[in-house]
C-alpha cells in the first residue's frame, strides 16, 4: 500500500475497530462497577433501616452509618467519573496508534 | 455537483496539489498520533494503593478484636491502645491525603459538563436499585437524599476525583470513631455494619487508583 491509498474511510474504519473494542470492555467495567457498589450500599442501607426500625441502634449512630453510606455513594460517582477519563483515554490513544501504524506502514518508514 | 471519493479526488488532482494534499495530510496525522499522546487521568501512585491497602489492614483487624465479646473492655472508647490506633491511623490518613492533594494540582473532579451529564445519566438509572426500600420508613428520608444527590453538586470544587475518594476513607474513619466515642464500645452488631462501609469506602479507592494504571 503507497502513501495515495490511504483514504479517509480507511482511517475510520481503523479509529472505529480500535474505540469499539476498548470501549466495549471499559463500558462494561464501568456499568459493573456502579452496579455492584450501588447494590452493596442499597443492602447496607436496608439493614441499617431494619435495625433502626427494631430498636437495636441508636438514631445518631444510624446517621452516622447512613452518612458513610452517602460517602460512598459521593465516592462512587468520583471513581466513576476516573474510570470513564480513563476509558476515554484508552480509546483515544488507541486510535491514535492505530493511525501511526496505518501512516508507517503505508509509507515504508517511520514518520511518526 | 458530484461528491467523488476521496481517492478519487486526490488522483484528478495534478502532481504539485497532490503533493500539497499528502503532505498536508501526513503533517495532520503526525501532530495528531505522534505529538500528541492524550492524558486525562493523573499518573497511578503505588504509594497511595499500598497506603490504603495498609490502612484498611489496621482498621479491618481493629474492629475484629472489637467484635470479639472478650475483648470488650479493652475495646472501651478511652481505653489508651483504642485512644493510639484512632491517632495513628488518622495520621495515616492525613499523611496519605496529603500525598494525594499534592498529587492532584488544580485538578477539580468533572471538569466537562458532557462527562458529569453521562455519569450523572447512569447514576440515575441505577437508583432505582434502592426504590425497592421505599417502604422502611426509618430510611426514606436518607433513601430521598440520595435520589437528590447532584452529580456536579457533589464533586465540583473539591479537588481531583483521588481527593475526593481518599476524603471519603478519611471521613468514614472519624465517622467510625464519633460512633465509638458516643456509645463507647462498638458492639458486633455495629461492628457488622460499619464494617462493610468502611471496607466499601477503601475499595472504591482502591479502584479508582487501579484505573489510572497505564499499560
Amino acid at each position: 500500500m503507497s502513501f495515495s491509498d490511504i483514504d479517509t474511510e480507511a482511517i475510520f474504519d481503523s479509529l472505529f475497530a480500535e474505540a469499539k473494542d476498548v470501549a466495549g470492555d471499559a463500558w462494561d467495567e464501568i456499568r459493573s462497577f456502579v452496579k455492584i457498589e450501588f447494590k452493596g450500599l442499597a443492602k447496607q442501607i436496608k439493614e441499617i433501616g431494619k435495625a433502626v426500625a427494631r430498636g437495636e441502634i441508636k438514631q445518631r449512630t444510624a446517621r452516622a452509618l447512613l452518612k458513610m453510606a452517602r460517602n460512598n455513594l459521593i465516592s462512587t460517582l468520583a471513581a466513576t467519573t476516573t474510570l470513564v477519563f480513563a476509558a476515554a483515554e484508552k480509546i483515544i490513544n488507541a486510535a491514535l496508534k492505530a493511525i501511526k501504524e496505518l501512516v508507517n506502514g503505508a509509507l515504508g518508514f517511520v514518520l511518526i | 455537483m458530484v461528491i467523488l471519493p476521496h481517492r478519487t479526488r486526490l488522483t484528478l488532482l495534478g502532481p504539485v496539489a497532490r503533493f500539497r494534499r499528502v503532505a498536508t495530510m501526513a503533517l495532520s496525522m503526525a501532530l495528531l498520533a505522534g505529538c500528541l499522546t492524550v492524558r486525562f487521568v493523573e499518573d497511578y501512585d503505588p504509594g497511595v494503593y499500598d497506603g490504603l491497602v495498609a490502612y484498611y489492614e489496621g482498621v479491618d483487624a481493629f474492629m475484629n478484636r472489637m467484635a470479639q465479646p472478650a475483648s470488650q473492655d479493652q475495646g472501651e472508647y478511652d481505653n489508651p491502645e483504642v485512644q493510639k490506633y484512632y491517632a495513628e491511623s488518622l495520621a495515616q490518613l492525613n499523611t496519605l491525603l496529603l500525598r494525594v492533594e499534592v498529587n492532584d494540582g488544580d485538578e477539580r473532579c468533572l471538569p466537562a459538563n458532557f462527562a458529569a451529564q453521562g455519569i450523572g445519566a447512569l447514576v440515575e438509572s441505577s437508583l432505582s436499585i434502592f426504590e425497592e426500600f421505599d417502604e422502611i420508613e426509618a430510611v426514606r428520608a436518607h433513601i430521598d437524599g440520595l435520589k437528590d444527590l447532584r452529580v456536579e453538586d457533589e464533586l465540583a470544587g473539591k479537588g481531583s476525583c483521588t481527593t475526593i475518594v481518599v476524603s471519603v476513607v478519611r471521613d468514614n474513619h472519624l465517622l467510625l470513631q464519633s460512633i465509638h466515642s458516643d456509645e463507647g464500645s462498638l458492639s458486633p452488631l455495629i461492628v457488622s455494619f460499619a464494617r462493610p462501609l468502611i471496607a466499601q469506602g477503601v475499595r472504591i479507592a482502591l479502584t479508582n487508583e487501579a484505573a489510572k494504571k497505564r499499560d
